[in-house]
């Protein structure tokens, strides 16, 4: 019986232009803008991997204990020192498989960093630039040269691009009521719910046609949104089955919290009003606008963001292949939609009733 | 002739406010029964609560010898509501529409597009059934808010106001479509503020005043309430006599 109530509720909402801007170019425009923004801020935490670095001792006092020094660094960091002890220095620096080169002087040392690797020059200057303060401070070489760079290992090495891609396709889907705001607009308008009523057809499968199509509408919309994306801005989606399992589930999460929040208030503008806000707030702690790795927030406060559990699975599916919050995203979310569902249903027999 | 409609001490109160008191009404199977009276007198509420949209606050309907209340579900899938609102959807086309609303009685397939075909032949749509409502007229508008009620063949056809403001030859053609639903066995009940329209169908007139019926028989029956010479009154007047004239701002 509900098919072709779910099939026309679709037709009603693919046919409207506005949801075609919303859910299949908004998306788009928004990760452009955003990728564009944060592109330079991302790309300063790539992970380096392994680099090499290229050395000529110059001095003569200091051969020994560089050397040692040296050999310690290279232990506790993904950076391997080679030595060009003669030629040409500016030859040895233009060399294609180094990241930079050190001239180590007696009184001074020259790091000539390159520019398509400045994170690696960075790295290296940092490390240097600790051994010689230990040294001043009259530590032994050893101990001076024991440093390891910290990689926090939270921050998934994603660049702005597929970052945004992914989180912008999230942050709409879960505006999807406003899909719907037409629909259940015009329904209430014109009492088509009355006609609904003089059917006989239950509260339950009511709610089932409108959670069924909305959450149709609205992933066929992002669906062709994070098609286009890949296609014009080159985002990456990591396990394919796996990310689009995660949204399906993220937009009927959506679908079923927006309809709860409409058969709570009988209003569409408070529903929507409401709807943003929360999902602002659930996107500004959850990475949607500064990404999750550098937000400052605690880390108790982002969770309870379910979009922050559906970021980090989908990012760390893209640069890992896996994610511990592949299991709390889908848990939370199908949490929702149970909850969200039972409460839409008993609301709207409630709301029946006390009309009655 | 055989009840198909009975109302029991029918009463509907909002808060301390009685809307309709203790409505008892009879409706014979095969009647246009036409229920008047001024703003506010109770109508739609009473035909709200015959479709199941509002619950009564006491008393009971009886549909076809069922007890409503007992036998909803059943009973609804007999009831064709046209309402005086246009309860259809502009950006679908006609026949969509008609396919919404009759497939929720749970007819499908070849049946339903049977039915649809048949709802929109018989509010002369077939032309255009591919047409979107939003640009039909208000008559044609109005036409496919009738299609769409009448896809499952109920025994009784509830019309609440359904030529509000269209002109006079779709007017005609609508109040030619409720005759001859009737002379196929269907029950209506028909509510309009235009007297001379439930003059010209109705076999059986209601009139509603403060929640109750104060008049109720043939239009010429209630002309002789008021004049026995039945040729010199208008039913408008006798509307007018009855209920009075003064203004009912609700």
């Amino acid at each position: 019986m509900i098919r072709y109530l779910i099939k026309n509720n679709i037709k009603l909402m693919t046919r409207s232009s506005i949801n075609i801007l919303a859910f299949v170019l908004a998306p788009i425009l928004v990760s452009a803008v955003l990728i564009s923004a944060f592109s330079t801020l991302m790309e300063k935490y790539e992970d380096v991997g392994t680099f090499t670095v290229g050395y000529r001792i110059s001095g003569e006092q200091t051969g020994v204990y560089i050397k040692e020094a040296l050999e310690k660094m290279s232990e506790n960091n993904d950076i391997t020192f080679s030595e060009y002890p003669a030629g040409d220095i500016e030859e040895a620096v233009n060399k294609k498989e180094l990241a930079c080169f050190i001239d180590f002087g007696d009184e001074k040392y020259r790091i000539y960093e390159k520019e398509d690797y400045s994170i690696q020059g960075k790295i290296t200057e940092g490390i240097i630039s600790i051994f010689y303060n230990r040294m001043a401070l009259g530590q032994n070489t050893a101990k001076a040269a024991d440093i390891t760079v910290n990689k926090a290992d939270f921050i998934p090495p994603v660049d702005s691009t597929d970052y945004y891609g992914i989180i912008e396709i999230i942050y709409f889907g879960w505006c999807a009521i406003v899909c719907a705001a037409a629909l259940f607009s015009n329904e209430k308008k014109y009492r088509i719910r009355n006609k609904f009523t003089v059917s006989g057809v239950s509260e339950f499968k009511l709610y089932l046609a409108r959670f069924i199509s909305l959450s149709a509408a609205v992933l066929a919309g992002i669906a062709a949104s994070a098609v286009i994306s890949s296609l014009m801005l080159g985002v990456h989606w990591g396990n394919v089955f796996l990310s689009a399992l995660i949204v399906t589930v993220s937009v009927m999460a959506a679908t079923a919290f927006g309809i709860m929040l409409y058969t709570i208030t009988d209003s569409m503008v408070l529903t929507i009003i409401l709807s943003f806000s929360i999902v602002w707030v659930w996107g500004f702690i959850g990475g949607s606008f500064e990404t999750y790795m550098f937000s400052s927030l605690p880390e108790s406060l982002k969770k309870i963001s379910p979009i922050y559990h559906e970021n980090r699975a989908l990012i760390e599916i893209l640069v890992q292949g896996k994610s511990d919050y592949i299991f709390s995203a889908l848990l939370y979310l199908t949490g929702i939609v149970a909850v969200c569902s039972a409460i839409s249903v008993l609301a709207s027999k409630l709301r029946r009733m006390g009309r009655k | 002739m055989e009840t198909i409609l009975r109302t029991i001490d029918l009463t509907k109160k909002y808060d301390n406010k009685v809307v309709v008191d203790n409505l008892n009404i009879e409706i014979k199977k095969g009647e246009i029964f036409g229920l008047l009276g001024p703003n506010g007198a109770g109508k739609s509420t009473t035909m709200n609560m015959i479709c199941d949209i509002v619950r009564p606050t006491l008393g009971s309907i009886e549909f076809m010898g069922k007890d409503f209340k007992k036998n909803r579900k059943e009973l609804l899938g007999k009831v064709g509501f046209i309402p005086q609102e246009l309860a259809i959807h502009g950006n679908l086309k006609a026949w969509e529409n008609v396919e919404l609303f009759t497939s929720l009685y749970g007819i499908k397939g070849n049946e339903l597009k049977k039915a649809i075909e048949e709802s929109l032949e018989y509010v002369g749509l077939s032309e255009r059934k591919n047409d979107y409502a939003k640009n039909f007229s208000g008559g044609m508008k109005r036409r496919l808010n009738i299609a769409c009620a009448i896809g499952h063949h109920p025994d009784l056809l509830i019309f609440d106001e359904p030529t509000v403001g269209i002109d006079p030859q779709s007017r005609n053609f609508i109040l030619d479509k409720i005759k001859e639903s009737n002379k196929n066995g269907t029950t209506v009940i028909y509510t309009s503020h235009y007297m001379e329209e439930v003059e010209a169908i109705c076999t059986k007139i209601a009139i509603m005043d403060n929640g109750k019926i104060i008049a109720c028989g043939t239009s010429e029956e209630l002309k002789k309430l008021v004049v026995d010479d039945t040729e010199s009154i208008s039913l408008e007047e006798v509307f007018l006599t009855l209920t009075g004239k003064k203004l009912r701002d609700y």
